[in-house]
Parts: C-alpha cells; sequence; structure tokens
C-alpha cells in the first residue's frame, strides 16, 4: 500500500514540474506580450499628451498587469522621488527586483533596457524612432518565444510525466 | 508671499543646504547658476555670491528634475528658453542653440541657469482696480511697464480681483479667461493654477494668445480676457475680433509710458480703433511694482500720477 502511494506521489510531482517548468514559456510569450501593448501605451502618451515619464508611466501602469504593472509602478515613483540619476538607472533598478516574477531571459531585458537608455532624453521626433526600433526587436524576441513555447510546452508536459513513469518504473 | 519649497526641491543637495543656512530664505528671488563659477542668490535686494562653485553635475542634476526626466514634455518651452516648475517658478536656460529652419530647436550643453522664484502678492492691484473698473463695467486696459517691475504680478492680482468683484465698487465678479502663453500669470501645472486668480478665471495654459483669445471666446463665453504681453500683428487681429463680439481685455505690453503705444507700428490699429481705454504705466522708482501714472485715452489726459 505504502509503495502505492509512494509510486502515485512520485508521478504526481514530476508532472506537475513539468507543467509548471513547461509553463514559463508560455509565460515569457505573455509577458513580452503585455510589455509591448505597455510601451505602445506609453508611446501614445508621450507622442499624444507630452505627459512626462513619471506620470505617463503611472498610467500605464494602471492599466497593464501583473508583474508589468509593478514595474511601471515602482520606476514613475523612483522617477517622481528624484531617486535615480537616470531613467536608465531605474528601470535597471527595476527589472533587476522583478527577475523572480518575470519569465524574461536576458536578451529579452536588453531590448526593454535599449529603450530606457534614451527615452526622455530627445524631442517626440526621437521618441518615435526609437520606440518603432524597439518594438521591431521586441516583435522579434516574441516571436522566438513562441517558437520556443510550440516547441516546448507539449515537450516537457510529457517529458514530465515520462520522468516520473521511468522512477516508479525502476522502483518497482 | 513665496514659496522657496519647490524651488529647494529641485536643487542638488549640496545647494539646498546652503540656501537654507541663510537667514532671509524666503525673501529669496533668485538663484544663479554657472558652470564653475560660484553661485549667486538674490536674496530680497541683497546680491550674495556664495563660495559654492557650480559644476556641470549641479546644472544636469537640476535639469533632470525640472524636466522631470522627459525632454520632450518640455520641447516647446525650452525652445523659448525656459521652463515652469511646479509651484510657478521659472528657470530659465542658457547655452548653445540648435538651430534648424533659422529657428532655435532646442539648446544643448546647458551652461547656465537662472531659477526666479515666484511672486504673488494679493491685494497689489487694489490701487488701481478703481481706475480701470466704472460702476459694473470693466475698461479695456493696458499695463505698461519695464521688466521686472510687476507687471505680471499686478495683471494676475487685477484678475484674481475682477474675477472675484470687489464688492465696495459695486463691481460684480465677471467670468475671466486667462490666456498664458508662457504660464506665467496663472504658473500652472498639469493644467492646475498655482495663483489664486479668483472664482470665476479659466486659464488655457501655454497656448498661443492668437489663437487662445479666439478659443476662450467659443468655449468658455467669458466676460474678460486677460493676457500677457502682446505684440504681434496676430496677436492684434485677435484682439480687434474679441473686442467685436463685446469682451473686454486686459493686457500688457512692454514699454516706458503711452509714447511706446503711439510709436510702435504693430499697434497702429489698434490704437487708431481706440480699443484701450486706460493705462497703467510702472516702473521700478520706489521699488518694484510702483506706479507711475494712470492715463485715460478718452480725455487724453493723466488720470493719477505719483
Amino acid at each position: 500500500m505504502i509503495k502505492f502511494i509512494s509510486c502515485f506521489i512520485i508521478l504526481t510531482t514530476s508532472t506537475i514540474g513539468g507543467f509548471v517548468y513547461a509553463e514559463s514559456f508560455r509565460k515569457r510569450v505573455k509577458h513580452l506580450n503585455e510589455f509591448e501593448r505597455a510601451l505602445t501605451q506609453l508611446e501614445n502618451e508621450i507622442e499624444y499628451t507630452h505627459t512626462p515619464l513619471p506620470e505617463a508611466l503611472e498610467c500605464v501602469a494602471e492599466k497593464s498587469e501583473s508583474p508589468v504593472k509593478e514595474i511601471f509602478d515602482k520606476i514613475s515613483k523612483l522617477l517622481y522621488r528624484n531617486e535615480v540619476d537616470s531613467v536608465y538607472n531605474a528601470f535597471k533598478k527595476c527589472l533587476a527586483n522583478e527577475t523572480n516574477s518575470l519569465n524574461l531571459n536576458l536578451e529579452d531585458i536588453n531590448v526593454i533596457l535599449d529603450l530606457s537608455k534614451s527615452l526622455g532624453e530627445s524631442d517626440i521626433e526621437g521618441h518615435r524612432k526609437i520606440f518603432s526600433l524597439v518594438k521591431m526587436n521586441l516583435k522579434k524576441r516574441i516571436s522566438i518565444a513562441e517558437e520556443s513555447m510550440n516547441k516546448n510546452l507539449k515537450l516537457y508536459r510529457y517529458l514530465g510525466f515520462s520522468i516520473g513513469a521511468m522512477i516508479v518504473i525502476v522502483l518497482l | 508671499m513665496n514659496n522657496t519649497k519647490e524651488v529647494l526641491e529641485v536643487l542638488p543637495e549640496g545647494i539646498t543646504k546652503l540656501i537654507k543656512g541663510f537667514k532671509y530664505e524666503d525673501e529669496l528671488q533668485e538663484i544663479r547658476m554657472k558652470v564653475n563659477k560660484p553661485l549667486i542668490l538674490q536674496i530680497g535686494n541683497d546680491e550674495i555670491i556664495t563660495g559654492y562653485t557650480v559644476l556641470m553635475q549641479d546644472i544636469k542634476e537640476v535639469l533632470k528634475h525640472i524636466s522631470n526626466y522627459s525632454i520632450y514634455a518640455f520641447d516647446e518651452e525650452i525652445k523659448q528658453g525656459y521652463l515652469t516648475i511646479k509651484g510657478g517658478h521659472r528657470v530659465g536656460l542658457c547655452g548653445s542653440c540648435i538651430i534648424e529652419n533659422n529657428k532655435v530647436k532646442t539648446i544643448k550643453s546647458l551652461g547656465s541657469l537662472n531659477i526666479r522664484v515666484c511672486h504673488e502678492i494679493l491685494g497689489c492691484s487694489s490701487g488701481v482696480i478703481p481706475f480701470i473698473v466704472n460702476k459694473n463695467l470693466v475698461s479695456n486696459t493696458v499695463i505698461i511697464s519695464p521688466p521686472r517691475c510687476g507687471k505680471t504680478t499686478l495683471l494676475r492680482d487685477i484678475a484674481r480681483n475682477l474675477s472675484d468683484g470687489v464688492e465696495r465698487l459695486g463691481l460684480r465678479g465677471k467670468k475671466v479667461c486667462v490666456i498664458d502663453e508662457r504660464s506665467e500669470i496663472s504658473s500652472s501645472y498639469n493644467g492646475i493654477p498655482q495663483m489664486n486668480l479668483g472664482l470665476r478665471t479659466d486659464v488655457l495654459d501655454n497656448c498661443p494668445k492668437a489663437e487662445g483669445i479666439m478659443m476662450a471666446i467659443r468655449s468658455m463665453a467669458p466676460e474678460v480676457i486677460v493676457c500677457d504681453e502682446i505684440g504681434t500683428y496676430k496677436d492684434m487681429d485677435s484682439i480687434l475680433m474679441a473686442l467685436n463680439s463685446g469682451v473686454k481685455l486686459i493686457t500688457t505690453i512692454h514699454g516706458y509710458g503711452i509714447e511706446d503705444l503711439y510709436n510702435r507700428i504693430v499697434f497702429k490699429e489698434i490704437m487708431d480703433n481706440h480699443i484701450f481705454k486706460k493705462a497703467v504705466i510702472l516702473s521700478a522708482e520706489n521699488g518694484v511694482g510702483t506706479i507711475e501714472y494712470i492715463y485715460d485715452f478718452e480725455k487724453q489726459e493723466k488720470q493719477w500720477r505719483r
């Protein structure tokens, strides 16, 4: 009986583990998409109403989903309080704090950091150029992420179950 | 009344401490910063040259704070060489100008800043109001003054008085619309006037006068329009149009006397049309805001003189 129960536990945990790991691929796509949406909104705030960054970021945060919401909110607060010496540093600090809840890899984050390097330092025309460049890069990242999601989602789900089953067989 | 808190917030820590060390911090008028030169303060009537040498970094820090890290949002203002910060204070910018199509596109590598602390003197127009108001009617008035003699301060207080109404003169509150091309009158921050402009005052902030006057008439149905420093042909056209629709106008020009109105060709049309009924001439003879004389255009004589 005990044997049966422990086998069952091993099988379930490894299956769940596989599902959770597979989920990270989906979350990456989701987070990248959310960033793309948020940046488009930020672009509109800047281009249409010329809203200063702290306020614009706050507005974007209000309409975004977690964890993008928290990140933009924190950046906005840092800028309001004049606690950082540049927008880049504010982004860097906040993104570093949120790496646990963000399922992005280093290259994804660099695309967003690239934007922050020139955010707020030129006129509207300059911003238009930066945003179009960053959005193009972000689209590339999204298509890569989608590809790897399609490839890996099922793979890891099955793999989790298979590994569990393998251990159970060996133990039996 | 001075409010230096907002000014101190944008300054680097070192300078804030230094200024707080002075006794008459409240009377702070100007802070002048130039790279590699000592910081100069204007407190009351005294110019104080401090021992603090301003560094490039200080200027950059101030600029970041005043622009909220967002140069693009103040693009138009930087082109004109100044920014208005919270509390209505004015920061003048100097550096090398970038020119495009014969116009200043932006100012880069800033070398000096001048922070002018904003003054609001409630009640400074009480002496003038009886001359420009006739029972319940407001006369079209022009304030003529050299720079730094308190013309904007006076204009602001006139707007407040007209908007609130003056009971002892039998003046009921008027609907006033302030066209504030350079955020000087209302010192708006995020669209909210930082100065007391009265109960019935609407403000079009940052709006070119010529367009603002027309917009205000169409949208807000004002009885009095207040604007600062008229001087272009476009301004004159819109003023004539505004007066045709029965709105009264209070405005200012740079100058030393009513001759300036007659001599400058740009004012010819409005002088020919006898637009202005009264003129208030300011100087700094007995301190900022001295009223030299008040001129009545209908009687062609000085109604009151110092």
